[in-house]
């Protein structure tokens, strides 16, 4: 497993390395924003990988709440953290991108509120996790992990539901839209690159997960040895 | 328009994109550290 880990690893860092390569150097540049156009490359991967992760999110809680399995819910812990590290990527990118070509860092319509939603949602599930105790808190943190993810096709659909600032989908957008090919190479090497980055995150997370809810009941069953020792 | 009036802006932000990752991957490496250390400290109470 190990050697796994390693090999994906090193695959992980050449991936990142050539998307990086791609976005700054090989994709040309756009014609009417210029070069600020190249940060592109890292918001919208960024989005969709964050969206891959709430979804398998709302697998594992599915998972979780039928079957009560503790690698579901450990899943579900690690997706919803590296899910909320990607979008909080895409909520700074998002307005430093928009600052140079809108002249404003925010604006109050539906893809911006809707994505900043989804964020404090997938927070909460983290703040609920980390601070509550209990046995009923992976069961409610599943519950708020399957509602949560309505926000996602929500954000995914603000841009062709509502007018709104944000521009109007490059891809799937209809006619008219699209991406030059060489722009799509690098759309796609950091879409390969930021999954794999979210992959061995999640990997990680996930492994820890399960040796926490293992120390946890090792705690458990200590003081419980503790308190039956002091009774005799 | 100059191709690269705002370049201030794109490495501001693939700056913020490698700083949140980093950030996380430390978090994850000093979260491992620490239950290594729970661990080993919870099996010298076992053996006592």
């Amino acid at each position: 497993m190990k050697i796994l880990f390693n090999v994906c690893l090193v695959l992980t860092l050449l991936l990142l390395g050539y998307g990086f390569c791609q976005a700054m150097y090989i994709a040309p540049t756009e014609a009417t924003m210029g070069d600020v156009q190249r940060i592109f490359y890292y918001h919208l991967p960024s989005a969709w990988v964050a969206f891959l992760l709430f979804f398998v999110n709302f697998l594992a809680s599915v998972w979780y709440l039928v079957r009560r399995n503790v690698g579901a819910d450990a899943l579900a812990l690690a997706s919803a953290e590296v899910g909320v590290s990607f979008c909080t990527i895409v909520l700074i990118t998002g307005p430093i991108w928009a600052r140079p070509i809108w002249g404003i860092w925010w604006t109050w319509d539906a893809r911006l509120t809707s994505t900043l939603v989804l964020w404090l949602i997938y927070v909460s599930y983290l703040v609920l996790r980390h601070y509550a105790s209990g046995g009923q808190v992976p069961v409610l943190a599943a519950a708020l992990g399957i509602f949560g993810f309505v926000d996602v096709p929500i954000v995914y659909m603000a841009i062709r539901w509502f007018r709104t600032q944000h521009p109007q989908p490059v891809i799937g957008g209809g006619q008219g839209s699209g991406l030059d090919p060489t722009m799509w190479h690098a759309v796609l090497w950091n879409l390969a690159a930021f999954a794999m980055l979210a992959l061995m995150f999640v990997w990680v997370r996930y492994r820890q997960a399960i040796v926490e809810h293992n120390l946890e009941e090792a705690h458990a069953q200590a003081s419980l040895d503790y308190e039956t020792e002091g009774a005799q | 328009m100059n191709p690269g009036a705002n370049n201030a802006y794109l490495y501001a932000a693939y700056v913020v994109v490698w700083v949140v990752h980093c950030v996380y991957a430390f978090s994850l490496v000093s979260r491992a550290r620490r239950m290594k250390r729970e661990t080993r400290e919870l099996n010298t109470a076992s053996r006592r």
